[in-house]
């Protein structure tokens, strides 16, 4: 089955370096819209994570009217940046919320699980990201 | 002679108290304070603190002699005052 | 070249209702760095010393720095310089959390905001422009219900927020400027907001944040990573203990080691001291962790809900300063007391440890029968361990009612007003009020309580050492300097901008890695240090010229008297030991035997008299 980034909320303390080593190591910049996971904050409730389900059967994938939108062979929904045209079709078609624009450059921009890698786990003290199913 | 000793912060729960008076002979030391003190205590506090403490494996900063810090491990052998406060407080390493 | 930077201000003008960006040039980036040194110079060369804090020429600069929003870690504050309303003098003041994140993210290094409104406004800066609006129905509500407003109107969750209560609307001399969970504290930087009736900034920030050398910096990164988490794995680390419970972690050691003020100074030790300590709270209240943007620490813990007497609260704190003002030295052991305090200090916007001791001075006055002991009201007695009286007198300080009204301008003030001797024990230096630390106690705060350029400040102080007894309590060799050292490298990291705990963790050489990494320059650790050490005599040339001189750097005459159950083993503080330490500061610091930079030292440090 597909792994996905996994947040427990209960420990998460909203740090968000989740969201500075995901947009560095996928652009070399920092910026919460190029990161593919999303903390929220609600206090005084528990904060919001909005991050992609990697789907079996993506919605995202039959809105995207320039196929930008593809899924691996280990069932990771990628967005391929150098096609898509920032028209948010799969934002509005994605029931999770676990895809968003980069206003800067204008693409779609969601988890991509870095091929496996799930870079953001390291940087995450409180052991409030994992890997599964 | 009677010492008081207290119990700070974490050390509070492992000593599952906040304070003991003690008795002790005339001229007892610092040491001999660690020796008595098991038979008073949980045994997870003699385990954590008192016996790594008389070891030396133990930072010395979690006593306390009269709100003083120990400065070696030879004050260990300070003979003890009637009316000394001997405290158990972190040793917050680190600022 | 200096990628990590905006290289752009934001000039807000209230009066005018005028926003306009200008550029900043490399040599005044490369020169200042961020944070505190970009708001000192800019302060000092644009506000005359002698402007009314409280006026429309004074300026308020909320600067963020080169290793803000970041991976750098411990990096998140925003710095604000502006002329204290408490002290007459410059004062630099900071908050965590997200805010610093969306202004980097906007592409500012600096705001200034200048002039004053001519009616109540907000100021709300997207990516769809910066706009001034005006705001008459948010007068007089909470911080939190202002910056709710503002999120509400703006319509992003992106939006970060800054405001101030009805006490800095209401010129509360210590009013504070808060910032979502987090506060711009000392020095009454929100009576300076509420003066130019700005009651609140919105921000929101599409860019992105880059760095010069992006290899290099992810390897200093890793080896600040590596650091923090040797620090936080390590038995009994001060840094772990704030993550779990908070800054109030260390409650019991200094209690024990006859440290916490009590009952207005009085006494060095709080019997009740536990019960308000950072445990207590944690194994009361239903407690979580929040941190900072990009913070392994997590020190900030969220309580909620909780019931007191008085209302159903939510609040994060009290931070350990706040268990001292309004807790140990007012000889309150109610923890339930003191969340309802932080709450409303939160919802005014107060700074806690003015507050806390305008408190305690008021119980003093009362003990000492120069106050009535009915002043608030007949069915409250003003006296040291009384909730009541504690919760009733803040709702008065930020109404400006009755006894409020005094105390709302500072112990220094009210005690002038009150008269009958109440000046030889008012808790304060320059005006402002004692942080949570005792003088008669411990050498270095003597000294930099005495010789901040913010009044009685602990931010730079070796309290680690003289608390654990690496260095006496009492010892006075080498103390000055080293303290006059303490000062020009926190000076020098909060350009960057740092949390103060970063300092415990990282040694220097971390701190310079990720700044010329993340910005191309090349600071060496000297140089860096020296910086502080610059902006620290720029502070204290606009306070000279103020009128805060060599005079203001003494402690009140309550210092001087031995608190009853001071340790036996121990010294006070005798007024030749302070005497002995003024003068070995002056020397450290190559000032005069008056206090004043001398051109020597100033042409060393790039600057003219």
């Amino acid at each position: 089955m597909t792994q996905r980034l996994l947040v427990d909320l209960e420990k998460c303390t909203e740090c968000r370096t989740c969201e500075l080593q995901c947009s560095f190591v996928h652009f070399g910049v920092f910026n919460p819209n190029k990161s593919g996971v999303r903390i929220i904050a609600r206090w005084p409730e528990l904060p919001r994570a909005r991050v992609c389900s990697q789907c079996a059967d993506p919605a995202c994938l039959p809105a995207c009217p320039v196929e930008a939108l593809v899924r691996t062979a280990q069932g990771v929904v990628q967005v391929l940046y150098a096609q898509c045209t920032g028209c948010g079709n799969c934002i509005t078609a994605c029931p999770y919320d676990g895809v968003w624009l980069d206003p800067l450059s204008g693409v779609a921009v969601k988890c991509d699980t870095c091929a496996g890698r799930f870079a953001c786990l390291d940087t995450c003290f409180v052991g409030a990201l994992a890997a599964g199913e | 002679m009677q010492v008081t000793v207290r119990f700070a912060g974490p050390l509070r729960a492992l000593a599952a108290q906040q304070s003991l008076t003690i008795s002790l002979a005339a001229g007892a030391t610092l040491r001999d304070l660690l020796r008595a003190l098991p038979d008073l205590l949980p045994v997870s506090f003699a385990e954590q603190v008192l016996r790594p403490l008389e070891a030396g494996t133990a930072p010395l900063t979690l006593l306390l002699l009269n709100s003083n810090h120990l400065r070696a491990p030879a004050d260990l052998q300070r003979p003890l005052a009637e009316g000394d406060v001997v405290a158990f407080v972190p040793p917050m390493g680190g600022g | 070249m200096l990628e990590c930077y905006g290289k752009k201000l934001l000039r807000v003008n209230l009066t005018r209702r005028t926003i306009t960006e200008e550029p900043l040039s490399e040599d005044f980036i490369r020169r200042w760095v961020g944070g505190m040194g970009f708001g000192t110079r800019l302060l000092t060369q644009e506000v005359a010393p002698t402007a009314d804090p409280l006026g429309p020429d004074n300026k308020l600069f909320i600067s963020v720095g080169p290793l803000t929003g970041t991976l750098a870690p411990l990096f998140a504050q925003t710095c604000i310089v502006t002329r204290s309303p408490l002290t007459g003098g410059i004062i630099n003041t900071y908050a965590g959390g997200h805010l610093g994140g969306a202004i980097k993210a906007s592409g500012y290094d600096v705001i200034a905001i200048e002039g004053r409104a001519n009616g109540l406004v907000y100021l709300l800066i997207t990516p769809d422009g910066a706009r001034i609006v005006d705001c008459p129905e948010l007068a007089g509500r909470s911080a939190r219900q202002a910056e709710e407003a503002l999120k509400m109107a703006a319509g992003r969750d992106d939006l970060h927020t800054l405001a101030i209560g009805l006490a800095g609307e209401n010129r509360v001399r210590y009013a504070s400027v808060i910032s979502e969970t987090r506060a711009f504290g000392r020095g009454g930087a929100g009576a300076v907001l509420g003066a130019k009736n700005l009651k609140a900034m919105g921000i929101a920030g599409i860019g992105d944040v880059r760095v010069a050398d992006q290899n290099a910096f992810q390897v200093a990164v890793e080896v600040a990573y590596q650091t923090l988490r040797d620090n936080l794995a390590q038995p009994w680390s001060l840094l772990a203990g704030f993550g779990r419970v908070g800054t109030g972690s260390g409650m019991g050691l200094i209690n024990e080691k006859h440290a916490l003020a009590t009952r207005h100074h009085r006494l060095t030790r709080f019997a009740q001291a536990e019960e308000i300590g950072g445990q207590a709270f944690a194994d009361r209240f239903p407690t979580r962790p929040i941190a900072c943007l990009g913070c392994q620490v997590h020190c900030g813990m969220l309580h909620s809900p909780v019931k007191t007497p008085w209302s159903e609260v939510w609040t994060r704190g009290p931070e350990y300063e706040t268990m001292y003002s309004l807790g140990s030295l007012c000889c309150n052991d109610n923890a339930e007391m003191l969340l309802k305090a932080n709450d409303q200090a939160e919802a005014y916007g107060m700074d806690t440890l003015s507050l806390g001791v305008n408190v305690a001075f008021a119980m003093e006055c009362a003990e000492r029968g120069i106050l009535p002991r009915h002043a608030l009201g007949d069915d409250v007695t003003l006296e040291f361990g009384q909730p009541e009286a504690t919760i009733r007198l803040i709702d008065m300080i930020a109404h400006r009612q009755g006894l409020g009204d005094t105390l709302a301008e500072g112990v220094r003030r009210a005690a002038q007003t009150i008269g009958q001797g109440a000046e030889s024990f008012a808790l304060q230096v320059k005006g402002m009020e004692f942080a949570a630390w005792m003088p008669e106690r411990m050498r270095g705060i003597a000294v930099t309580f005495a010789t901040a350029n913010r009044g009685a400040c602990h931010k730079r102080a070796p309290i680690g050492a003289e608390l654990m007894g690496f260095l006496p309590m009492d010892g006075l060799e080498g103390r000055a300097a080293l303290v006059a050292q303490i000062q020009d490298k926190v000076n020098a990291i909060f350009t960057l901008v740092a949390c103060r705990f970063a300092e415990f963790a990282l040694p220097l050489g971390q701190f310079v890695a990720l700044l010329n990494t993340a910005s191309g320059l090349d600071y060496t650790e000297a140089q860096f240090v020296r910086l502080g050490e610059a902006i620290w005599n720029l502070e204290r040339l606009h306070n000279l010229a103020a009128g805060i001189d060599g005079s203001e750097d003494r402690l009140p005459d309550i210092c001087f008297t031995v608190p009853a159950d001071f340790p036996k083993d121990s010294k006070p503080l005798t007024r030749e030991d302070f005497a002995t330490l003024l003068h070995d500061y002056y020397a450290a610091r190559g000032w005069d035997a008056l206090g004043r930079p001398t051109p020597e030292r100033l042409a060393l440090l790039g600057l003219q008299a």
